[in-house]
């Protein structure tokens, strides 16, 4: 999902990279406001740790296999923001070590993986842990959250790329959904049964910050998600090269047919 | 007579959950001694290590050159005490060697001309030299154990505390480490297992038992008594037995 | 244990090696921009770029092999979005073998920049060009660790596999994800050893490190160089 140099026009990721680094710039801001310096080492450790765990990668169905991306874990863990600072510092990492996902793209490929992602991911955990309570809440929310997260970061994918007219959206887009549902699914068990071992060693790691009812902060939270989304919605139809052609595609496909 | 640098009266600390991990410490600490703190697994030595630089901070009165240990004085304190940790993973934590031995001084304000001096000197103190451009994982243990000394040498301490310094070298690299030990000019406290290192290094041993001093005074006193030592999960150090 | 993906070549001492890796960065960055906005239609401006990188790879004194073997990182990708087009019955084959052009470039430029520098240097480059400095602190604690935690996790795989025979894959799947889970949490207790080993020797919150930079007169004629040939290879773009 890693997208690399050349897969996008400028139009797309540009305002990519200006809309994560305003992100970015913003939860880096937070992270220091909120956490105190003892967060860093903790901080610098998680990048580690989900950095070495994304190279492992465990048997899915039929000979394939997967590997975990680790968002909506360090979510769980270190709260949304500094989650959101954690992995860009990953992805920049996989960039320079081993190329995946481009320099120019890394925008986009930040987004997706590093704000949206997570910040839906977590949006949703929170919804489930406060409506079921105790750990019951936060397991189910910590599956259901993963899930989304590789689901919508696949799907902005997918919108990023059909933006650019590299691949058509119908299809595209729901191939994309398709296979990050199935991948998601390993994502949420590997999420559920490391959150469930946390609990039990060392509760005390979970973020708590945001373990209280549902209020106003949250709608604003809500609200600026959607916004982001429609924001990116403009561009993915502004130009001729994008949706349109998009659709002028299928409509040639329908008429081989 | 010579300056007493650390002056302990009456240390108690309890974990978070509650179980104490010292109990009325009072120790001494004199200029220019050497001092083995030796003891069974989980006798609070680290713990106790952790309180000579205000990591910890128990009930009880910790002065440390005259200083009492409060916030303010912390970074007085912190830069005349170099505490080295028993794991180098944890005491190298800089991208490079130089990074690593030069973050004390920079913390301390050091002028960067003298930052440059102080690293290149405490590297050639523990035969380092030329390893500045150099990352801990490309390091053997005995080499990441000397840079780790040298992340506080940097710092001209006047204290040297360590934390089980010659746990799992091989014998010729605990032998060098010794010999490293014996070298270093400032007053030394360290916490070990290894009873024959503190019959060679160290002029002065406390033995510390469920948080207690069990015992305390002279090294060859201590480390004879046989009765002593195996009382407190201790045995002999085959340098003794005769 | 020894790692070797990062750093492989670093010790390589060549032109592109010792030159000044801010001027590094600004100028495969710059390369990486002037490939990927190239009109798709321009196909000599490829050759001539791919001309400009085999040139630069040369100086570098890079192994092409090296270069070549990690540049199939972007063929998965390339694979995937060709199934898409197909799937789709779009003609792109011209088009697409300009994104592949692109790419391809980028990833050979990304290569040099990376494997020519120490990635210590690298950091503390992109920190003196003003990256956020939280960012390029983790970054520089994710370097140092990472390495630590794949060997805690090769010692669990290990005693893992020692006791550990078939079984059904979702029970594999089970006990991966409580090795990671366990790895998590020693990682967490270090960070936090870490954390006052930091304390220890003064650390109030910053971390400061010293430059060693110094521009010289090769950087200069470097960036203007590879700037110039830029300009020229546009230039014979536009007026074909």
């Amino acid at each position: 999902m890693h997208i690399p140099d050349g897969f996008l026009t400028t139009n797309t990721w540009l305002p990519a990279w200006v809309v994560s680094a305003g992100g970015i710039g913003y939860c880096v801001r937070r992270t220091s406001r909120l956490l105190k310096e003892r967060m860093i080492p903790l901080m610098g450790v998680m990048a580690a740790f989900i950095f070495a765990a994304q190279m492992l990668n465990f048997p899915v169905m039929g000979g394939t296999s997967g590997h975990l991306i680790g968002a909506v874990f360090a979510a769980i863990l270190l709260g949304p923001y500094a989650a959101a600072v954690v992995m860009t510092v990953v992805l920049i990492a996989q960039c320079l070590i081993f190329q995946d996902g481009g320099l120019t793209a890394l925008g986009a490929n930040v987004l997706n993986m590093a704000i949206l992602g997570p910040a839906c991911g977590y949006f949703i955990y929170n919804i489930i842990r406060r409506t079921i309570k105790g750990n019951a809440g936060m397991i189910a929310g910590a599956a259901l959250a993963s899930w989304a997260s590789v689901v919508i970061a696949a799907s902005t994918c997918a919108l990023e790329l059909s933006a650019s007219g590299t691949s058509p959206f119908p299809v595209v887009f729901p191939a994309m959904v398709f296979i990050h549902a199935a991948i998601g699914i390993g994502e949420a068990v590997i999420t559920c049964v490391m959150v469930s071992l946390v609990l039990k060693v060392r509760p005390d790691l979970i973020y708590q910050k945001d373990a209280r009812p549902f209020g106003r902060r949250d709608l604003v939270f809500g609200l600026a998600i959607a916004a982001i989304l429609f924001l990116l919605a403009p561009f993915a139809s502004k130009f001729p090269d994008g949706l349109e052609r998009a659709a002028k595609d299928l409509g040639f496909a329908a008429e081989v047919k | 007579m010579t300056e007493k640098i650390i002056e302990i009266k009456g240390l108690h600390y309890s974990y978070p959950d509650g179980v104490a991990a010292l109990r009325a410490i009072d120790l001494d600490v004199f200029e220019g001694e050497s001092i083995g703190v030796i003891g069974p697994n989980g006798a609070g030595k680290s713990t106790l290590l952790l309180h000579l630089n205000g990591i910890l901070r128990g009930e009880g009165d910790v002065r440390v050159f005259g200083l009492e240990m409060r916030d303010e004085n912390l970074k007085k304190i912190r830069s005349k005490i170099g505490l080295v940790f028993q794991d180098p993973e944890s005491q190298l934590f800089m991208p490079t060697v130089f990074d690593d031995v030069a973050f004390g001084p920079i913390n301390m304000e050091m002028p960067q001309a003298k930052v440059g001096e102080q690293v290149a000197k405490a590297l050639r103190e523990v035969d380092m030299t030329g390893s500045e451009k150099r990352a801990a994982h490309h390091m053997s243990f005995g080499e990441k154990k000397r840079v780790s000394i040298a992340t506080v040498l940097s710092m001209e301490p006047r204290v040297l505390v360590f934390d089980e310094p010659t746990g799992n070298l091989d014998p010729k690299h605990r032998r060098s480490l010794i010999n490293l030990l014996k070298r270093l000019k400032p007053t030394k406290v360290i916490a070990t297992h290894d009873l024959d290192m503190v019959a060679e290094a160290c002029s002065r041993v406390i033995l510390l038992d469920k948080g207690e001093i069990a015992a305390s005074g002279n090294t060859a006193d201590i480390l004879k008594d046989k009765r002593l030592l195996e009382a407190h999960s201790l045995e002999l150090p085959p340098s003794f037995i005769k | 244990m020894r790692h070797s993906y990062i750093d492989q070549y670093s010790g390589l001492d060549s032109i592109v090696a010792r030159l000044d890796p801010r001027i590094k960065i600004i100028t495969f960055l710059s390369l990486i921009i002037f490939t990927v906005v190239t009109p798709a239609s321009s196909r000599q401006e490829f050759c001539l770029q791919g001309l400009l990188a085999f040139a630069i790879l040369s100086v570098s004194r890079m192994p092409a092999s090296f270069i070549f073997k990690k540049s199939l990182v972007v063929i998965p990708f390339v694979v995937a979005v060709s199934i898409f087009n197909l799937i789709a019955g779009r003609q792109t084959i011209g088009a697409f073998s300009a994104i592949f052009a692109k790419s391809v470039l980028s990833v050979v430029y990304l290569i040099l920049l990376v494997a020519t520098t120490r990635f210590p240097d690298l950091m503390k480059a992109f920190e003196r060009l003003k990256c956020p400095r939280l960012i390029i602190t983790i970054l520089s604690f994710m370097y140092r660790y990472v390495f630590v935690i794949e060997d805690e996790l090769m010692t669990m795989q290990v005693a893992k596999e020692s006791r550990s025979f078939g079984g059904p894959a979702l029970f594999h799947v089970k006990v991966f994800s409580n090795i990671l889970a366990s790895l998590f949490i020693r990682s967490y207790e270090h960070a936090e050893e870490v954390y006052l080993a930091m304390c220890a020797r003064g650390f109030d919150g910053n971390i400061r490190t010293l430059s060693e930079f110094k521009l010289r007169a090769a950087d200069g004629v470097f960036l203007f160089a590879v700037s110039l040939i830029m300009l020229f290879i546009r230039v014979a773009g536009a007026i074909r």
